[in-house]
C-alpha cells in the first residue's frame, strides 16, 4: 500500500514537472536573445559552423530538411552553414502570428508581399542590411541599385535580401490562355486572336462538344486576367488591387470604362454557360483534373504553365496530337497585341527575407545570403554542386549539364531533391539558366513550362516594379478602410460574374462604386498614390 | 453523544484532516491544476489587449490603452448585425437538428434487434466523426459541383434535372448543406453516448410495462426517454453554451477559405470574421475585442440555460 502511494506521488510530481516545462518552454527561449546579443560581436570566426532557424511564410514550400541532400551536404561542408526550418503548420499566417505575438521570431524570415514587412521595421525588430552590403557585394552585383533601391523603407535603410527578384531586362509570368491542341484540331484551327474571335470560338466549342468546358478559369481571379484584353498596359494586377492608372493619377477601378466592358463581357460567358460554372467554390485540384480529363477546350490561369503541365504529359503520352499549348493573349479590336499583359512582374522580388534581431551573427547570415544570391550560389542551389550534375559553366555563368545529368532518369532526379532549398532566388538567372538546359534537349523533350513561359508569358508580362509596398498596414486607418471596401468589391464581383442580365451586372457595379466610395476607398488610393510616386522617385534615382 | 453542532474551526480542523489523509491523491490532482492555470488562467491576460492598441513589440506594458475602442468598432461595423444574425440562426439550426439528431438514431437503433446490423449501422455511422473537416469539406465541394459534381449527375441521369444546379453558389442553400454535413459527420458518434444511457435503464421496467400491455411506443416514450432525460439535458446545457461557435472550421473550409464570397452573407460568422478580418490584418485588439465579446454572451447563455433547467426540476451543472 505504502508503496503504491510513493509511486503515484512521483508519477504526479514527474507530471507535473512536465506540464511546467512544456508550459514554460516558450518563455525560456524568450530569454536566450541576451547573451546572444552580447556574444554577437565576437564571432567572427568565419570557419566556426553557423546555424539559424529560418522560417518560409509559404506553405506550399516544403523542402527536404538541410543536410539530407547533395546539394545542402555539400554547403554545410563547404560553407559550414546549417539552417532549421521553422515549419508552417500548414497555415503560414497564423503562424507567423503566433510566434511574432508571443515574441518568439526566428533568425531569418522570408516573407511574402504583405504588410508584415513595414509593420516589423516599423517596430524595430529588423536587422539594418547597409553596413554589410559593400562588404559583400554579391547582392548588389546580381539585383543592381534599382532593386536594391526599391526595396528600401521610407528610412532610407535595406532591411531585406530579395528573393526571386528580376534583374535586366526579363520578366517573369507563369499565366496566360491555353487551347486544348486536340479539340483546337478538330475545330478546324480558326483564327483566336480577338476577344470576338476567342467568344465565338467557345460558342462553337459549346454546341459541338457539350461535355467540354469552353473555358476553364481556375478561380475568381483567372476572370479578372481576362481585363488585360480590353485596354493596353493594363494587368489584372489593377483588379487585384481595384484602381486603374489613368495618366499618373490612380482612380477606382469601378470607374474605368474597360472594367465595365470586362465585367459585361465575362458576365455573359458565365451566363451562358461558356466559362468553368464552378469558379468561385472550386479546388485547384478540380481543376487540374479536368485539364487531365482533357475535358477543357481552353485554359486560363496566373499560373497555367505549371497546372497544366502533368496533364499536359498525360494526355500527349495518350495521343501525340492532344495536349495544351498557349496562346497569345486575346485583345480587342484595334489594341496593339504586344501591349496586353495578363502577367505582371515586380522586380523588387516577390520575397523578402529578412534577418530578425533575435539573430545571433546577424553579419555571417548576411554574408550566406550574399553568397547564396549569387551566380555561384544560384548554380549550386539551383542545379547542385560542382562536379555531381556539371562541371563548367557557359559564358553567361549558367552550369552546362553532364553526361550523367543527361541519361539520369527525370524521376529518380526529382528524388533527389537538388533544388529544394534554393533561396535569395535571382529569378533572371534562373530563368536563363533554365533556357539554355532545355535548349540542350530536343524539341519533344523539352519541358511544357519552360516552353510556355519562354514562347509566351515571359513576354506577356508588365513591369510593375512602381507598386512595390504599396499596400497599407492592416490595423492603420487606411488599412481598415482598404479591407472593408475589398469585401465589397469582392462580393460585388461575384454577383456580377452570377448576374443574370446585363443591367443586373452594371447596377451591382454602380452600386459597388458608390459603397466603395462611402467606405473611404479614397483614402486608401491617395495612400498608394503616394507611395507610388515615391517609387517612381526611387526608381529614377532619387 | 456530543452535540451534532460544529463550529466553523472543527469544520477546518476536519478538512484539514481529511485532506492530509489523502495526501496522495491530492498530489495526482496537482498536474491538471497547474495544467489549467498555464494554459487556460494564464492566456487569459490577454484579453487585456481587447482594451489597448495591442503592439507585440512593445507588450502589454508599453501599449497604449484604448478602453472600449475596439468593442465600439465591432459593435458599429456594418456587418456586425449580419454576423450576429449568422451566427445565431446557424447556431439554433444546429441545436434543433443535429442536436436531436443522435438521439432519435440512438432510439431507433436500440429498437434494432438484430444485433450484427445494430453493430454494422453503429460503426458505419460513427465512421465520419475520425474523417477531419479538410477531407469532409472536399467531398461536398467535389460533390456539390457542376463539373463532375456527382450529385448533379445522379439529378441528370435520373432525369430529375435537365441543368446542373451550382449549389454551393446559391446563399439560400449553404445553412442546409452546413447542417447537413455536420449532422452527417458526427450523428453515429453523438449517439454512442445516448446508447450507453439506455443501455442503463433498468429492463425490468421494460417487463413490467410490458405486462401492463405497454406496445413499444408507449414504452419508448414513457420509459426509455424520460431514463435518459438527465443526461440529454446535460448535453443541451452543454451545446447552448456553444451556441456562439458555430463552426469555424467547417464553415472556412465549406466556403473555400472565405473565397466563395457569394456566400458571405450566410456564412460569415463571429468567428469567421474574426479570423478574416482581425487576425489576417494583424488587427490583435480587434479580435481579441470581438473573440471577447462571444465569451462573454457565451458564459452568460450557458447560465441562463443552467437556470432554466434547475427551475425545470431536471438535473444542471452546477
Amino acid at each position: 500500500m505504502k508503496k503504491k502511494t510513493w509511486f503515484a506521488g512521483s508519477l504526479a510530481a514527474v507530471l507535473t514537472l512536465g506540464v511546467l516545462v512544456a508550459g514554460c518552454q516558450s518563455g525560456k527561449e524568450a530569454e536566450k536573445p541576451a547573451d546572444g546579443k552580447a556574444a554577437s560581436s565576437q564571432t567572427q570566426d568565419k570557419d566556426k559552423p553557423l546555424a539559424f532557424t529560418y522560417y518560409n511564410f509559404d506553405d506550399d514550400w516544403q523542402p527536404a530538411p538541410w543536410g539530407e541532400t547533395v546539394t545542402t551536404k555539400w554547403v554545410q561542408e563547404n560553407k559550414k552553414v546549417t539552417i532549421d526550418y521553422v515549419p508552417t503548420n500548414g497555415n503560414a499566417k497564423q503562424k507567423f502570428n503566433a510566434m511574432y505575438a508571443s515574441g518568439d521570431l526566428p533568425d531569418v524570415i522570408a516573407l511574402g508581399t504583405g504588410p508584415e514587412l513595414d509593420r516589423m521595421i516599423s517596430e524595430g525588430q529588423l536587422v539594418a542590411l547597409d553596413p554589410y552590403l559593400d562588404k559583400y557585394p554579391n547582392l548588389k552585383k546580381s539585383a543592381g541599385d534599382q532593386i536594391i533601391n526599391i526595396n528600401r523603407s521610407s528610412d532610407g535603410k535595406l532591411y531585406l535580401v530579395p528573393d526571386w527578384y528580376v534583374g535586366g531586362d526579363h520578366l517573369n509570368g507563369n499565366g496566360g490562355y491555353a487551347i486544348n491542341r486536340k479539340i483546337y484540331k478538330e475545330m478546324g484551327s480558326p483564327k483566336l486572336e480577338t476577344l470576338s474571335d476567342l467568344e465565338s470560338y467557345l460558342r462553337k466549342v459549346k454546341e459541338k462538344y457539350p461535355n467540354v468546358i469552353p473555358l476553364e478559369v481556375g478561380n475568381p481571379y483567372a476572370i479578372k486576367m481576362m481585363y488585360s484584353a480590353f485596354k493596353e498596359n493594363s494587368p489584372p494586377f489593377y483588379v487585384s488591387r481595384m484602381f486603374y492608372q489613368d495618366g499618373s493619377v490612380l482612380k477606382p477601378i469601378t470607374e474605368d470604362p474597360a472594367f465595365k466592358e470586362f465585367v459585361l463581357f465575362a458576365s455573359r460567358l458565365f451566363r451562358d454557360k461558356l466559362m468553368t460554372q464552378d469558379v468561385f467554390t472550386q479546388k485547384t485540384d478540380q481543376m487540374v483534373e479536368k485539364l487531365s480529363q482533357g475535358k477543357v477546350a481552353v485554359a486560363l490561369e496566373a499560373n497555367l504553365s505549371s497546372r497544366a503541365r502533368v496533364p499536359n504529359s498525360k494526355l500527349r503520352a495518350q495521343d501525340p496530337e492532344s495536349g495544351y499549348e498557349f496562346i497569345w493573349p486575346v485583345h480587342k479590336d484595334g489594341l496593339d497585341k504586344n501591349k496586353i499583359y495578363p502577367n505582371y512582374t515586380g522586380r523588387e522580388g516577390g520575397g523578402k527575407i529578412v534577418i530578425t534581431k533575435k539573430a545571433k551573427d546577424p553579419e555571417r547570415i548576411f554574408a550566406f545570403l550574399d553568397w547564396a544570391t549569387s551566380d555561384e550560389g544560384q548554380a549550386v542551389l539551383w542545379f547542385g554542386p560542382p562536379g555531381f550534375l556539371w562541371d563548367k559553366k557557359d559564358e553567361n555563368g549558367i552550369p552546362i549539364p553532364n553526361d550523367k545529368y543527361k541519361t539520369m532518369d527525370k524521376a529518380e532526379l526529382d528524388k533527389l531533391h537538388i533544388s529544394d532549398n534554393m533561396m535569395a532566388g535571382n529569378a533572371t538567372w534562373v530563368d536563363l539558366a533554365k533556357v539554355a538546359r532545355e535548349k540542350l534537349l530536343p524539341e519533344a523533350q523539352r519541358d511544357f513550362q519552360t516552353t510556355q513561359q519562354v514562347n509566351v508569358a515571359w513576354k506577356t508580362s508588365m513591369d510593375i516594379t512602381a507598386f512595390a509596398n504599396t499596400n497599407p498596414q492592416g490595423d492603420s486607418e487606411e488599412g481598415i478602410a482598404l479591407q472593408a471596401v475589398k469585401d465589397i468589391f469582392d462580393q460585388a464581383f461575384a454577383k456580377m460574374i452570377y448576374a443574370k442580365s446585363d443591367d443586373e451586372a452594371l447596377a451591382v457595379l454602380s452600386k459597388a462604386n458608390e459603397d466603395m466610395k462611402k467606405a473611404g476607398f479614397q483614402k486608401v488610393i491617395d495612400f498608394v498614390q503616394k507611395k507610388w510616386q515615391d517609387n517612381l522617385r526611387k526608381i529614377n534615382g532619387k | 453523544m456530543k452535540a451534532s453542532i460544529t463550529t466553523w474551526k472543527d469544520e477546518v480542523n476536519w478538512l484539514g484532516r481529511r485532506f492530509l489523509r489523502q495526501w496522495d491523491l491530492q498530489i495526482m490532482v496537482i498536474p491538471a491544476i497547474v495544467l489549467i492555470v498555464i494554459f487556460a488562467y494564464i492566456p487569459m491576460w490577454g484579453v487585456l489587449m481587447a482594451f489597448q492598441d495591442y503592439n507585440p513589440a512593445k507588450g502589454f506594458l508599453g501599449s497604449k490603452w484604448v478602453g472600449l475602442k475596439h468593442f465600439r468598432m465591432f459593435f458599429e461595423a456594418p456587418e456586425f448585425w449580419l454576423i450576429m444574425r449568422n451566427t445565431v440562426v446557424i447556431s439554433l439550426l444546429k441545436l434543433l437538428v443535429a442536436f436531436p439528431a443522435p438521439i432519435v438514431l440512438a432510439l431507433m437503433l436500440n429498437e434494432v434487434r438484430h444485433a450484427a446490423f445494430k453493430r454494422i449501422v453503429q460503426t458505419i455511422s460513427y465512421l465520419p466523426h475520425f474523417i477531419s473537416w479538410v477531407i469532409v469539406s472536399g467531398f461536398v465541394i467535389s460533390m456539390l459541383s457542376v463539373d463532375n459534381g456527382s450529385l448533379n449527375m445522379l439529378l441528370q441521369t435520373t432525369g430529375l434535372m435537365k441543368e446542373p444546379v451550382n449549389w454551393l453558389s446559391i446563399p439560400e442553400y449553404f445553412w442546409t448543406i452546413l447542417i447537413a454535413t455536420g449532422t452527417w459527420k458526427e450523428i453515429g458518434f453523438g449517439a454512442i453516448v445516448y446508447l450507453a444511457a439506455i443501455a442503463g435503464v433498468d429492463p425490468h421496467m421494460y417487463e413490467s410495462a410490458a405486462i401492463d400491455g405497454a406496445g413499444r411506443l408507449r414504452q419508448l416514450f414513457s420509459i426509455t426517454l424520460p431514463s435518459i432525460t438527465p443526461v440529454i439535458v446535460i448535453f443541451l446545457i452543454l451545446s447552448v453554451s456553444q451556441i456562439l461557435n458555430a463552426g469555424f472550421e467547417e464553415i472556412l473550409l465549406l466556403t473555400n477559405q472565405g473565397m466563395n464570397v457569394a456566400l458571405r452573407p450566410v456564412s460569415e460568422i463571429i468567428d469567421t470574421y474574426v479570423y478574416r478580418v482581425g487576425i489576417e490584418n494583424y488587427r490583435y485588439s480587434y479580435a481579441t475585442a470581438a473573440g471577447f465579446f462571444k465569451g462573454i454572451v457565451s458564459v452568460g447563455l450557458l447560465v441562463i440555460a443552467n437556470w432554466i433547467a434547475r427551475r425545470l426540476g431536471s438535473s444542471s451543472l452546477w
